[in-house]
Protein backbone atom coordinates (compact mmCIF):
# COMPACT_ATOMS: atom_id res chain seq x y z
CA UNK A 1 0.00 0.00 0.00
CA UNK A 2 1.09 3.15 -1.02
CA UNK A 3 1.96 6.07 1.34
CA UNK A 4 -1.08 8.38 0.00
CA UNK A 5 -2.79 5.38 0.10
CA UNK A 6 -2.37 4.92 3.99
CA UNK A 7 -2.94 8.17 4.06
CA UNK A 8 -6.45 8.23 2.71
CA UNK A 9 -7.63 4.93 4.41
CA UNK A 10 -6.62 6.33 8.03
CA UNK A 11 -9.03 10.01 6.96
CA UNK A 12 -11.41 7.31 6.32
CA UNK A 13 -11.56 6.49 9.72
CA UNK A 14 -12.94 9.49 10.24
CA UNK A 15 -15.87 8.31 8.80
CA UNK A 16 -18.64 5.73 10.15
CA UNK A 17 -17.55 2.21 9.84
CA UNK A 18 -20.73 1.13 7.84
CA UNK A 19 -19.77 4.28 5.35
CA UNK A 20 -16.00 2.66 5.40
CA UNK A 21 -17.15 -1.01 4.87
CA UNK A 22 -19.88 0.17 2.48
CA UNK A 23 -17.98 2.84 0.20
CA UNK A 24 -14.21 2.94 1.32
CA UNK A 25 -12.89 0.73 -1.17
CA UNK A 26 -14.96 2.84 -3.78
CA UNK A 27 -14.06 6.12 -2.37
CA UNK A 28 -9.87 5.02 -2.86
CA UNK A 29 -10.89 3.79 -6.37
CA UNK A 30 -12.07 6.89 -7.49
CA UNK A 31 -9.42 9.21 -5.51
CA UNK A 32 -7.01 6.78 -7.94
CA UNK A 33 -9.19 7.41 -10.64
CA UNK A 34 -8.86 11.35 -10.08
CA UNK A 35 -5.26 11.31 -9.65
CA UNK A 36 -4.68 12.62 -6.61
CA UNK A 37 -1.74 10.19 -6.08
CA UNK A 38 -0.40 12.28 -3.24
CA UNK A 39 -1.49 13.99 0.30
CA UNK A 40 -3.85 16.89 -1.42
CA UNK A 41 -4.97 19.42 1.08
CA UNK A 42 -8.06 19.93 -0.30
CA UNK A 43 -8.96 16.48 -0.67
CA UNK A 44 -7.88 15.65 3.14
CA UNK A 45 -9.91 17.99 4.28
CA UNK A 46 -13.03 17.47 2.51
CA UNK A 47 -12.75 13.92 3.54
CA UNK A 48 -12.70 14.97 7.48
CA UNK A 49 -15.65 17.51 6.87
CA UNK A 50 -17.84 15.07 5.35
CA UNK A 51 -16.51 12.03 7.56
CA UNK A 52 -17.34 14.53 10.54
CA UNK A 53 -20.55 15.39 9.41
CA UNK A 54 -21.65 11.73 8.87
CA UNK A 55 -20.77 11.02 11.82
CA UNK A 56 -22.47 13.57 13.70
CA UNK A 57 -25.10 15.10 11.29
CA UNK A 58 -28.77 15.29 12.22
CA UNK A 59 -28.89 14.79 8.73
CA UNK A 60 -27.80 11.32 8.71
CA UNK A 61 -30.73 9.31 7.31
CA UNK A 62 -31.90 7.42 10.66
CA UNK A 63 -31.99 10.79 12.51
CA UNK A 64 -33.81 12.64 10.07
CA UNK A 65 -37.08 11.95 11.03
CA UNK A 66 -36.12 13.15 14.81
CA UNK A 67 -34.40 16.50 14.16
CA UNK A 68 -37.37 18.80 13.99
CA UNK A 69 -38.61 17.45 17.93
CA UNK A 70 -35.15 17.54 19.02
CA UNK A 71 -34.78 20.70 18.00
CA UNK A 72 -37.76 21.92 19.38
CA UNK A 73 -37.99 20.19 22.42
CA UNK A 74 -33.73 21.68 22.71
CA UNK A 75 -34.93 25.05 22.54
CA UNK A 76 -37.99 24.98 24.35
CA UNK A 77 -36.29 23.20 27.50
CA UNK A 78 -33.11 25.70 27.27
CA UNK A 79 -35.45 28.69 27.13
CA UNK A 80 -37.71 26.99 29.88
CA UNK A 81 -34.71 26.11 32.32
CA UNK A 82 -33.31 29.87 31.57
CA UNK A 83 -36.66 31.87 32.29
CA UNK A 84 -37.05 29.96 35.10
CA UNK A 85 -33.68 30.08 37.03
CA UNK A 86 -33.68 33.71 35.83
CA UNK A 87 -36.26 34.95 37.88
CA UNK A 88 -35.08 32.28 41.14
CA UNK A 89 -31.82 33.59 40.33
CA UNK A 90 -32.65 37.15 40.26
CA UNK A 91 -34.97 37.09 43.74
CA UNK A 92 -32.53 35.32 46.14
CA UNK A 93 -29.53 37.22 44.92
CA UNK A 94 -32.35 40.71 45.53
CA UNK A 95 -33.14 39.09 49.11
CA UNK A 96 -29.77 38.81 49.81
CA UNK A 97 -28.51 42.32 48.91
CA UNK A 98 -31.97 43.83 50.18
CA UNK A 99 -31.94 45.59 46.52
CA UNK A 100 -31.89 44.89 43.03
CA UNK A 101 -29.20 43.03 41.45
CA UNK A 102 -27.74 41.82 37.82
CA UNK A 103 -25.10 39.91 37.59
CA UNK A 104 -23.63 38.97 34.52
CA UNK A 105 -25.61 35.80 34.52
CA UNK A 106 -28.43 37.37 34.45
CA UNK A 107 -27.62 39.78 31.84
CA UNK A 108 -26.18 37.11 29.52
CA UNK A 109 -28.99 34.65 29.77
CA UNK A 110 -31.32 37.00 29.54
CA UNK A 111 -29.63 38.74 26.56
CA UNK A 112 -29.44 35.58 24.78
CA UNK A 113 -33.23 34.28 25.48
CA UNK A 114 -34.56 37.74 24.05
CA UNK A 115 -32.02 38.39 21.33
CA UNK A 116 -31.89 35.13 19.63
CA UNK A 117 -34.58 35.61 17.95
CA UNK A 118 -33.14 38.34 15.63
CA UNK A 119 -30.03 36.26 14.64
CA UNK A 120 -29.54 33.46 12.37
CA UNK A 121 -26.92 30.77 11.61
CA UNK A 122 -23.85 31.11 13.28
CA UNK A 123 -24.32 34.34 15.39
CA UNK A 124 -27.60 32.58 17.10
CA UNK A 125 -25.40 29.49 18.19
CA UNK A 126 -23.15 32.09 19.53
CA UNK A 127 -25.75 33.77 21.60
CA UNK A 128 -27.01 30.52 22.53
CA UNK A 129 -23.40 29.13 23.52
CA UNK A 130 -23.29 32.74 25.44
CA UNK A 131 -26.72 32.00 27.54
CA UNK A 132 -25.75 28.34 28.16
CA UNK A 133 -22.46 29.79 29.53
CA UNK A 134 -23.87 31.64 31.71
CA UNK A 135 -26.49 29.49 32.78
CA UNK A 136 -23.70 26.44 33.79
CA UNK A 137 -21.96 29.70 35.93
CA UNK A 138 -24.71 31.25 38.17
CA UNK A 139 -24.17 29.93 41.81
CA UNK A 140 -25.17 26.72 42.39
CA UNK A 141 -28.00 27.70 45.36
CA UNK A 142 -30.46 24.96 43.46
CA UNK A 143 -28.29 22.09 42.92
CA UNK A 144 -26.28 19.81 45.15
CA UNK A 145 -24.53 18.48 42.49
CA UNK A 146 -22.76 20.17 40.33
CA UNK A 147 -22.40 17.11 37.73
CA UNK A 148 -26.18 16.65 38.16
CA UNK A 149 -26.40 20.25 36.58
CA UNK A 150 -24.26 19.67 33.90
CA UNK A 151 -25.92 16.77 33.12
CA UNK A 152 -29.35 18.09 32.97
CA UNK A 153 -29.29 21.66 31.93
CA UNK A 154 -26.12 21.72 29.67
CA UNK A 155 -26.14 19.11 27.28
CA UNK A 156 -29.76 20.41 26.42
CA UNK A 157 -28.48 23.61 25.46
CA UNK A 158 -25.62 22.10 23.69
CA UNK A 159 -28.19 19.64 21.92
CA UNK A 160 -29.69 23.31 20.97
CA UNK A 161 -26.72 25.01 20.14
CA UNK A 162 -25.49 22.21 17.69
CA UNK A 163 -28.89 21.79 15.66
CA UNK A 164 -30.67 24.69 16.11
CA UNK A 165 -31.92 26.13 13.01
CA UNK A 166 -32.69 29.77 14.94
CA UNK A 167 -34.19 31.32 12.56
CA UNK A 168 -37.40 28.93 11.96
CA UNK A 169 -37.96 28.23 15.79
CA UNK A 170 -36.77 32.04 16.53
CA UNK A 171 -39.61 32.23 19.13
CA UNK A 172 -39.77 28.73 20.74
CA UNK A 173 -36.74 29.89 23.81
CA UNK A 174 -38.11 33.02 24.50
CA UNK A 175 -41.68 31.85 24.68
CA UNK A 176 -40.26 28.41 26.77
CA UNK A 177 -38.39 31.55 28.65
CA UNK A 178 -41.14 33.07 29.53
CA UNK A 179 -43.39 30.43 30.89
CA UNK A 180 -40.44 29.52 33.00
CA UNK A 181 -40.56 32.29 34.27
CA UNK A 182 -44.18 32.69 35.07
CA UNK A 183 -43.81 29.25 36.81
CA UNK A 184 -40.59 30.07 39.17
CA UNK B 1 -39.66 26.41 -1.09
CA UNK B 2 -35.82 26.07 0.06
CA UNK B 3 -33.62 25.42 -3.20
CA UNK B 4 -31.35 22.17 -3.65
CA UNK B 5 -27.59 22.45 -2.90
CA UNK B 6 -25.53 23.36 -5.98
CA UNK B 7 -23.68 19.72 -5.53
CA UNK B 8 -26.90 17.70 -5.12
CA UNK B 9 -28.28 19.46 -8.04
CA UNK B 10 -25.14 18.85 -10.66
CA UNK B 11 -24.96 15.27 -9.86
CA UNK B 12 -28.88 14.96 -10.24
CA UNK B 13 -28.56 16.35 -13.42
CA UNK B 14 -25.34 14.55 -13.93
CA UNK B 15 -27.29 11.19 -13.26
CA UNK B 16 -30.09 12.01 -15.33
CA UNK B 17 -28.26 11.19 -18.54
CA UNK B 18 -27.27 8.32 -17.63
CA UNK B 19 -26.00 6.00 -14.83
CA UNK B 20 -22.27 6.77 -14.06
CA UNK B 21 -19.62 6.13 -11.29
CA UNK B 22 -17.99 8.29 -8.63
CA UNK B 23 -15.19 9.61 -11.39
CA UNK B 24 -17.39 9.39 -14.08
CA UNK B 25 -19.63 12.05 -11.89
CA UNK B 26 -16.77 14.37 -11.08
CA UNK B 27 -16.39 14.77 -15.08
CA UNK B 28 -19.72 15.01 -15.99
CA UNK B 29 -20.01 17.42 -13.15
CA UNK B 30 -17.07 19.65 -14.08
CA UNK B 31 -18.08 19.71 -17.77
CA UNK B 32 -21.76 20.85 -17.04
CA UNK B 33 -21.07 23.71 -14.75
CA UNK B 34 -18.66 24.74 -17.12
CA UNK B 35 -15.38 23.64 -15.25
CA UNK B 36 -16.44 25.76 -12.20
CA UNK B 37 -16.92 22.85 -10.56
CA UNK B 38 -14.59 20.10 -9.50
CA UNK B 39 -16.00 17.82 -6.71
CA UNK B 40 -13.41 16.54 -3.87
CA UNK B 41 -13.71 13.08 -3.71
CA UNK B 42 -15.30 13.80 0.28
CA UNK B 43 -17.40 15.95 -0.94
CA UNK B 44 -19.08 13.74 -3.79
CA UNK B 45 -19.71 10.80 -1.73
CA UNK B 46 -21.64 13.05 1.56
CA UNK B 47 -23.58 14.22 -1.76
CA UNK B 48 -24.29 10.89 -2.50
CA UNK B 49 -24.98 9.61 0.91
CA UNK B 50 -27.35 12.46 1.80
CA UNK B 51 -29.28 11.88 -2.04
CA UNK B 52 -29.33 8.37 -1.65
CA UNK B 53 -30.87 8.82 2.09
CA UNK B 54 -33.68 11.22 0.67
CA UNK B 55 -33.81 8.21 -1.96
CA UNK B 56 -33.03 10.35 -5.03
CA UNK B 57 -30.57 8.07 -6.05
CA UNK B 58 -29.46 4.28 -6.11
CA UNK B 59 -27.37 2.28 -6.73
CA UNK B 60 -27.45 0.70 -10.69
CA UNK B 61 -24.55 -1.74 -10.62
CA UNK B 62 -20.82 -2.62 -9.67
CA UNK B 63 -18.06 -3.71 -11.85
CA UNK B 64 -14.59 -4.67 -10.86
CA UNK B 65 -11.96 -2.38 -13.38
CA UNK B 66 -8.23 -2.87 -12.70
CA UNK B 67 -9.10 -4.69 -9.24
CA UNK B 68 -10.85 -1.34 -8.19
CA UNK B 69 -14.77 -1.54 -7.70
CA UNK B 70 -16.62 0.81 -9.53
CA UNK B 71 -20.29 1.46 -8.20
CA UNK B 72 -22.67 3.18 -10.64
CA UNK B 73 -25.08 5.53 -9.38
CA UNK B 74 -28.69 6.25 -11.12
CA UNK B 75 -31.64 8.52 -10.45
CA UNK B 76 -34.62 7.29 -9.01
CA UNK B 77 -38.27 8.05 -9.94
CA UNK B 78 -38.19 10.70 -7.08
CA UNK B 79 -34.38 11.78 -7.91
CA UNK B 80 -36.09 12.78 -11.45
CA UNK B 81 -39.31 15.03 -9.41
CA UNK B 82 -36.40 16.59 -7.25
CA UNK B 83 -34.54 17.67 -10.44
CA UNK B 84 -37.61 18.87 -12.40
CA UNK B 85 -38.86 20.55 -9.16
CA UNK B 86 -35.51 22.45 -8.98
CA UNK B 87 -34.90 23.74 -12.63
CA UNK B 88 -38.52 24.47 -12.85
CA UNK B 89 -37.65 26.26 -10.01
CA UNK B 90 -34.24 28.02 -10.74
CA UNK B 91 -35.98 29.02 -13.81
CA UNK B 92 -38.75 30.90 -12.35
CA UNK B 93 -36.38 32.69 -10.50
CA UNK B 94 -33.99 33.59 -13.34
CA UNK B 95 -37.07 34.85 -15.24
CA UNK B 96 -38.72 36.76 -12.49
CA UNK B 97 -35.17 38.52 -11.86
CA UNK B 98 -34.76 39.14 -15.50
CA UNK B 99 -37.72 40.53 -15.57
CA UNK B 100 -36.93 42.95 -12.42
CA UNK B 101 -33.92 43.75 -13.64
CA UNK B 102 -33.36 42.86 -17.41
CA UNK B 103 -33.35 46.86 -18.58
CA UNK B 104 -31.29 47.93 -15.61
CA UNK B 105 -28.41 45.25 -17.07
CA UNK B 106 -28.97 45.97 -20.26
CA UNK B 107 -27.33 49.28 -19.79
CA UNK B 108 -24.42 47.78 -18.04
CA UNK B 109 -21.38 47.40 -21.24
CA UNK B 110 -23.61 49.75 -23.12
CA UNK B 111 -21.38 52.69 -24.05
CA UNK B 112 -21.34 56.14 -22.68
CA UNK B 113 -23.36 58.54 -25.18
CA UNK B 114 -20.54 61.09 -26.21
Amino acid sequence: MSGWSRWYRQLLLVFPRGFRDEHGDEVLGVLVEDGVGHHRLSESLSLIREGLRLRFSPSSAHLRPLVPAVRFGALGWFGFVAGFHLVREWAFVASLSGHTVWSWHLVVAGAALLVVPLFRGVVARLILVAGAAALLTMEPFWFADRVEFALRYLLVPAVAVLWVDAHRLRWVAPTAGLLGATTS
Amino acid sequence: MKGMRRSGFLILSALAVEPLHGYGIILAVERMSGGEVRLAVGTLYGALDRLAGEAQVEVDHEEVVQGRLRRYYRLTGSGRVALAEELTRRERELSAVRAEIGQVLAGFGSPEPV
